[in-house]
């Protein structure tokens, strides 16, 4: 399973690439692995605001439903609205094209909080034997 | 109360495709294998082939089973032997204890598959009702059933057999013989597509997967969990135990009035009648969403008669949208919007006939 290096992680399963001063976000691929078929993506508007680790989203799948949520602080400006037709991109492309928000940062330094690739990957270990 | 985890016979079949497994009624059962789009849109278009083992079959013999099981049944299971029935097991305040299949191997033996989540239950009932001389054979540990569904089932499960399946009409069975076993194969599912459900010794059970699938490669035959089966089953609007069917709705709240025979005596017949004569206030009814978003068991349906409440929803492979079955109020016409409830925001939903698809 894939975690790309240079992306931070959360224990909820969302990446986030920080680049001046912004974020993308969107959700892992161990996240997708768990949800199975995704069918659909309710995303934020653009210009609402939100703390880091609050929800900003849900994702459905076939099996499940489950919340979005925000690493870090900021205002959304941009969403991925093709995901409203394509949710399946999320599953084929978690990374690139299945991305979900991009905000702009209210608080750089909230990154700490969150984990590199090779501490999230060793996270997963932990859960899936847990 | 812990209890030991139960496997079927073709668990290490499963782990070897790849499975995902998911706690079912003591059972660790296959939830999926690749994705459930595509495990259930490959029944629906070619084949897929699923480990129903979990279901518990029982044979009861003897002179008085008929007569027990028209009593304790709602529909009519006095059928021609070769044939299948699917009947409910009522209780006395006209609710229903499972929903079953009866087969009739001959006058008197009948060959009954009942819900995992049942089978103890049934089977008791069952046992308490029998008279001197009747005998039930619990066999879910011995036999394991291997579902074969879709519109090129047949041509599958034919060229396995080497029997021609394919005469076998819907709702019939036959035997045949395999690797020196005696082998069921009916023409019954729960997919709402053409297809078998095929009663195997648990001992070569490994080997008839095997062979299926080998015989479904040319056929694009996929391996199936429970999550195409429960998606399968809702686009059909076919009840599950437990969600439409409890102990407190009755098969006309349930909307199954065709399951139930009036012109015999049976358990709970007394209020079914009456909700018959009467109708009832609630119903089950099919919705389709027509904003996004899927409807998921609990949540709550407004509409201008009153609020009801989502037992069975998901998403539709086939209609791509959320679809639901809901016990709402009966009066509220077919074709009309109401609302779903979906994490505090209403989303709005067309009281939809079933099937859906």
């Amino acid at each position: 399973m894939e975690f790309p290096e240079g992306l931070l992680y959360t224990k909820e399963h969302e990446w986030v690439l920080v680049e001046n001063g912004e974020a993308t976000v969107g959700i892992t691929a161990y996240a997708v692995d768990q949800l199975g078929d995704i069918v659909y993506v309710e995303l934020p508007a653009v210009g609402a605001s939100f703390k880091q680790m609050e929800t900003f989203g849900v994702v459905e799948s076939v099996k499940a439903v489950a919340d979005l949520y925000c690493p870090l602080s900021g205002e959304v400006v941009e969403v991925n609205e093709a995901l409203e037709e394509h949710p399946e991109w999320v599953n084929q492309d978690p990374y690139d094209k299945g991305w979900m928000i991009r905000i702009k940062l209210h608080n750089p330094d909230e990154t700490g909080a969150l984990l590199s690739a090779q501490d999230y990957r060793r996270y997963v270990e932990e859960e899936k034997s847990g | 109360m812990s209890q030991e985890v139960l496997k079927t016979p073709l668990y290490e079949k499963h782990c070897e495709l790849g499975a995902r497994f998911v706690p079912f009624a003591g059972y660790e059962m296959p939830v999926q294998y690749s994705s459930v789009i595509e495990e259930h849109l490959a029944v629906r278009k070619s084949a897929g082939i699923f480990d129903v083992s979990h279901m518990a079959p029982m044979k009861l013999k003897g002179p008085g089973v008929l007569a027990m099981l028209q009593f304790l049944t709602s529909n009519n299971v006095d059928v021609e032997c070769g044939r299948a029935r699917y009947t409910l097991v009522m209780n006395e305040s006209g609710g229903v204890r499972d929903d079953i299949i009866v087969y009739r191997e001959s006058v008197d033996t009948f060959f009954c598959v009942v819900n995992a989540s049942n089978a103890y239950k049934i089977k008791d009932y069952f046992s308490e009702h029998l008279r001197p001389g009747d005998k039930l054979e619990f066999l879910r540990d011995r036999i394991c059933i291997i579902s074969v569904q879709g519109p090129n089932a047949w041509e599958i499960v034919s060229s396995v057999v080497n029997n021609n399946v394919g005469k076998v009409k819907r709702w019939w069975f036959t035997r045949v013989s395999y690797k020196g076993t005696d082998v069921m194969i009916a023409r019954t599912g729960y997919t709402g597509e053409d297809g078998f459900e095929i009663f195997v010794d648990a001992s070569v059970a490994t080997d008839l997967w095997n062979e299926l699938m080998n015989a479904g490669k040319k056929w694009e035959l996929v391996p199936c969990g429970l999550g195409a089966r429960d998606t399968l089953r809702l686009e059909k609007g076919f009840p599950l135990y437990g969600h439409e069917l409890t102990e407190e709705r009755s098969p006309v709240e349930c909307s199954l009035e065709r399951f139930v025979d009036t012109n015999k005596n049976f358990v709970g017949k007394d209020i079914i009648m009456q909700h018959l004569a009467e109708g009832t206030s609630y119903r089950i009814r099919g919705l389709a969403m027509k904003d996004r978003g899927v409807p998921r068991e609990g949540y709550t349906v407004k509409t201008p008669r009153g609020d009801g409440i989502v037992t069975s929803g998901g998403y539709s492979p086939v209609l791509k949208k959320g679809i639901a079955l809901a016990f709402i109020p009966a009066e509220v016409e077919e074709g009309s919007t109401v609302e779903i409830i979906v994490r505090g925001k209403a989303f709005e939903a067309t009281v939809t006939a079933i099937p859906f698809v």
